[in-house]
């Protein structure tokens, strides 16, 4: 997760307000990719996580001479990609559970591991992806936002627009839920890989 | 308010998940598009809130 320093984020906020094209700029360059992830995992798609982020920019666009200024902008464009989400969802009547849309949806490389670790690696995260696409959109969400993002409760309760303890609660019981979609599949995964070996 | 666990199994192997990348191209439209946006002179006002102030004031006059 990238860190903003809160000093160069509030200086960040004042030349928004006073509408500078280069802090534009520099506030896509810090949080474009944490909030095209965020979305691509809530959407489940690329091209709507594109569409989606757009807008968002778009909205801070029109809306940066009227932020506060001790606005979190991290927070507030979180806020602003999810509200836009749920209208997405509400204007297409989106039926939850296409998990197998994520196959190919991250064509890229971190480092470069070895075969057999890359082999395994990408299955067990696959299976994690699967696992969290195929949770409902209230508990994937605070996965997103409190374990892939690393967020405080805090924080994400604000941009999920509940109290901290209700996140609290839908944290734990999302948790769970995903613990039990990742038991099956990765008995079955042990399962296979102890198969191949007495074999 | 207790912080989260970040040593969980879980928590943890999803803070290590790679994060997906957005198209470049795009990325650089946008942000032109902003850029672009955020130069050019705002109006005084906008044309909704003009008409807004201007239908009050004749409905105040009781003209419309």
């Amino acid at each position: 997760m990238l860190v903003v320093n809160p000093d160069s984020e509030v200086d960040l906020v004042r030349r928004l307000r006073g509408r500078d094209p280069d802090a534009f700029e520099e506030a896509h360059r810090l949080f474009h990719p944490r909030i095209f992830a965020f979305l691509a995992r809530l959407a489940r798609r690329r091209d709507v996580a594109e569409d989606l982020a757009e807008e968002t920019w778009l909205r801070l666009v029109a809306h940066s001479s009227s932020l506060r200024p001790d606005t979190q902008l991290g927070a507030w464009l979180f806020t602003v990609a999810r509200n836009l989400y749920r209208s997405y969802c509400r204007s297409r009547h989106m039926e939850t559970g296409h998990a197998d849309d994520l196959i190919g949806l991250w064509p890229f490389g971190l480092q470069q591991p070895s075969p057999f670790e890359a082999t395994a690696a990408n299955e067990t995260e696959r299976r994690l992806e699967a696992a969290l696409a195929s949770l409902p959109d209230k508990y994937r969400e605070v996965l997103l936002l409190v374990g892939v993002e690393g967020q405080e409760p805090k924080e994400a309760a604000v941009i999920c627009g509940i109290t901290p303890e209700s996140l609290r609660q839908r944290l734990h019981r999302a948790r769970t839920l995903l613990a039990e979609r990742l038991e099956p599949c990765e008995q079955s995964a042990a399962m296979q890989l102890v198969n191949e070996v007495l074999r | 308010m207790t912080p989260v666990d970040r040593d969980d199994p879980i928590l943890r192997r999803l803070s290590r998940l790679p994060m997906p990348a957005p198209d470049p191209d795009r990325s650089d439209r946008v942000v032109a598009r902003g850029r672009m946006k955020l130069t050019r002179p705002q109006p005084r006002m906008a044309s909704r809130r003009r008409f807004a102030l201007i239908y009050s004031v004749l409905h105040w006059r009781g003209w419309v």
